[in-house]
């Protein structure tokens, strides 16, 4: 009886002892989903622009940035410093229903309250080169370097345009290629979730590419404003990003 | 009682093994196996690559590090015939360093004069290469590459078998494998060796000593561009508050690398559909429609010396290479959007960046004794 209770006493103290020191923790996947109009973005599908033009995309992706969840007491726990989310594969409806998913575990199980997120490259990130990054790291990839901007590419939106209704998307081309630290930009959402010690939680976030491109009352005029590759007129550019946190938010 | 009898016994048995057991026979052991490349000493140098200023890093596979013999092998073997079926071709008969590691053909020559389908890609920082190599990226580093050319039936047209068997047979080949790799035997040199040591070569294959390194990757104050040079960088990178055109094509060859490692149509192909595309490059090995008719975008690095231009080396000259994408893109689906609008370049911005390609020109790769034939 003895034994019995001294062998006890001695597997509580060698429990307490491992469990000390050990953070409970989960894992956290950030689903990005693209969507048209509400319903998902399927790449080299056509869709219609205004009443004018129908339009297909062939590349839409962007840079996140010092993304961190916000706990209740308002302390953060940092995800990433830079992620590149990619949407160019989504050739089908299943995919772009699935979405562009990353997984960050060993994150500590708790409450949260809201998610901070930025996108594109921040500035200390900004002044660095996509030939500064081994092979693998989302800043080494050299299409999304631009080096008269001395900048990365933060998102990249293409596609081509029919404007005369043939069927034919020769008519025009997009190219919102949108860099420089003028054009970063960062939000906090709100998102009440909980992260249970071993569990996953999933913070559901999307962005309607149709309303990136808003403009007045209507969109952008494509036609006349093809592309933004000029670094010296940042208009459309950031017209662009500006609308485009503007409508990044999180699926609640 | 029991006890003693069973001590008794104990005490019977161990005294039979101490007595008969020296005289069992021991059994036959093998024959001391010593492999025929013992007796070389295996004591490899650890090569350090130096990566010019302003380069990323090479990813330098874990299992296939770098030494001194190793590249030394590599080089003996990628100009060394004796891959091919009957002794015709080598690496280097498709990548001849006078022709900047090409061949100066539209499309090359196998062996009993086979010719291939499209044009010898340069082989030039490849080691920088990180998605996929071949114009239509079907190999992921460069030994899986170096594994093709020797059993493709319009190159080397051989097998692997074969050629290991006539490595272990030759008279120097087992002992470099041994110094560069460790084997005990000949028996063990394998393609894979065969291919590592390939790569190891290529990748000391580096380029960087152009007009355009010295004057902005190494700052050389000595170094200076002429007007049509500059104006020809300027267009090529798209220089903000530039009064002249985008010649886009820094998208495809950014630097310090003047290529990418994405795959792109560039339209030099009129086509009506995207099945329509003669070779499906970059398709036939996703299996995407959408990717038919994409290429990889190769270096501009030493162009002087790489001609013909083009997957298929249909363009003779630079001046024809530039009119291609000035006046002269084909609409498809999969166009690269950069070059969706004419470019309308004058006859003198062609000619600037003319001038400014020429600026990538570095000789001294096409003179430097570590890349020359060794034989």
């Amino acid at each position: 009886m003895k034994n019995t209770f001294l062998f006890a006493l001695t597997l509580l103290l060698a429990l307490g002892t491992t469990s000390c020191g050990k953070e409970k923790k989960g894992t956290v996947e950030l689903n990005f989903k693209a969507l048209y109009d509400g319903s998902p973005l399927v790449m080299m599908e056509p869709y219609a622009y205004n009443d004018t033009l129908d339009v297909f995309f062939t590349a839409f992706n962007f840079y996140i940035s010092d993304v961190s969840l916000v706990r209740e007491d308002g302390s953060e726990v940092p995800l990433t410093e830079i992620d590149f989310v990619d949407f160019d594969d989504m050739d089908a409806l299943s995919k772009a229903q699935e979405g562009f998913s990353m997984d960050f575990s060993e994150v500590p199980s708790g409450k949260y309250k809201a998610v901070r997120i930025g996108i594109g490259v921040p500035m200390m990130l900004n002044e660095t080169r996509s030939s500064d990054y081994p092979a693998g790291h989302p800043l080494a990839k050299d299409s999304h370097y631009w080096d008269a901007w001395e900048s990365y590419i933060f998102s990249m939106t293409s596609g081509k345009v029919d404007a005369n209704g043939d069927g034919v998307f020769d008519d025009g081309a997009i190219l919102y290629h949108c860099g420089s630290d003028e054009v970063y930009r960062s939000k906090e959402l709100p998102f009440v979730f909980e992260l249970d010690k071993n569990g996953k939680a999933v913070v559901p976030f999307k962005v309607d590419v149709h309303r990136c491109f808003e403009e007045g009352d209507g969109y952008i005029d494509i036609i006349a404003h093809p592309a933004t590759h000029t670094i010296d007129n940042l208009t459309w550019a950031m017209k662009f990003m500006d609308n485009m946190i503007e409508d990044f938010s999180i699926n609640d | 009682m029991k006890q003693k009898s069973f001590l008794l016994l104990g005490a019977l048995g161990l005294l039979a093994l101490i007595v008969f057991a020296p005289s069992c026979k021991p059994e036959p052991q093998p024959p001391d196996v010593k492999g025929d490349l013992e007796d070389i000493p295996y004591d490899p140098q650890p090569y350090e690559l130096q990566i010019p200023q302003g380069f990323p890093p090479m990813d330098i596979p874990a299992d296939n590090p770098m030494t001194v013999e190793g590249i030394e092998l590599g080089r003996f073997l990628f100009y060394d015939s004796l891959l091919s079926l009957d002794y015709t071709v080598s690496c280097a008969s498709c990548h001849l360093q006078a022709g900047g590691f090409t061949d100066n053909k539209a499309v090359s020559d196998g062996v009993m004069g086979l010719q291939g389908t499209r044009s010898a890609m340069a082989v030039m920082n490849l080691g920088f290469v990180t998605a996929g190599l071949f114009w239509d990226g079907r190999a992921a580093t460069l030994e899986d590459q170096a594994l093709q050319p020797v059993e493709n039936p319009v190159e080397m047209a051989n097998t692997w078998e074969v050629v290991e068997e006539r490595l272990r047979q030759h008279p120097d080949y087992p002992a470099m494998f041994r110094k560069a790799f460790g084997i005990s035997d000949s028996k063990e040199i394998t393609r894979d060796l065969v291919v590592k040591a390939i790569a190891q070569f290529e990748r000391t294959m580096i380029t960087a000593n152009s007009k355009f390194d010295r004057k902005f990757l190494y700052n050389d104050p000595t170094v200076e561009f002429t007007d049509s040079e500059y104006r020809g960088f300027e267009m090529f990178f798209d220089f903000p508050g530039s009064a002249l055109p985008d010649a886009q094509c820094f998208h495809c060859h950014n630097a310090p690398l003047f290529g990418n490692n994405d795959f792109f149509n560039n339209g030099i192909e009129e086509v009506t559909t995207l099945n329509d595309f003669p070779d499906p490059g970059r398709g036939a090995i996703t299996g995407k429609t959408f990717d038919n008719g994409k290429f990889r975008a190769p270096t501009l690095r030493n162009l002087v010396f790489t001609a013909p231009y083009m997957h298929d080396g249909r363009f003779e000259t630079l001046e024809e290479v530039i009119d291609q994408y000035s006046d002269h893109v084909h609409f498809a689906d999969n166009l690269d959007e950069n070059l969706s609008f004419p470019l309308n370049l004058s006859e003198s911005q062609k000619q600037d960046l003319l001038n400014f390609l020429y600026t990538l020109t570095d000789s001294s790769i096409i003179l430097d004794e570590r890349f020359s034939n060794p034989f």
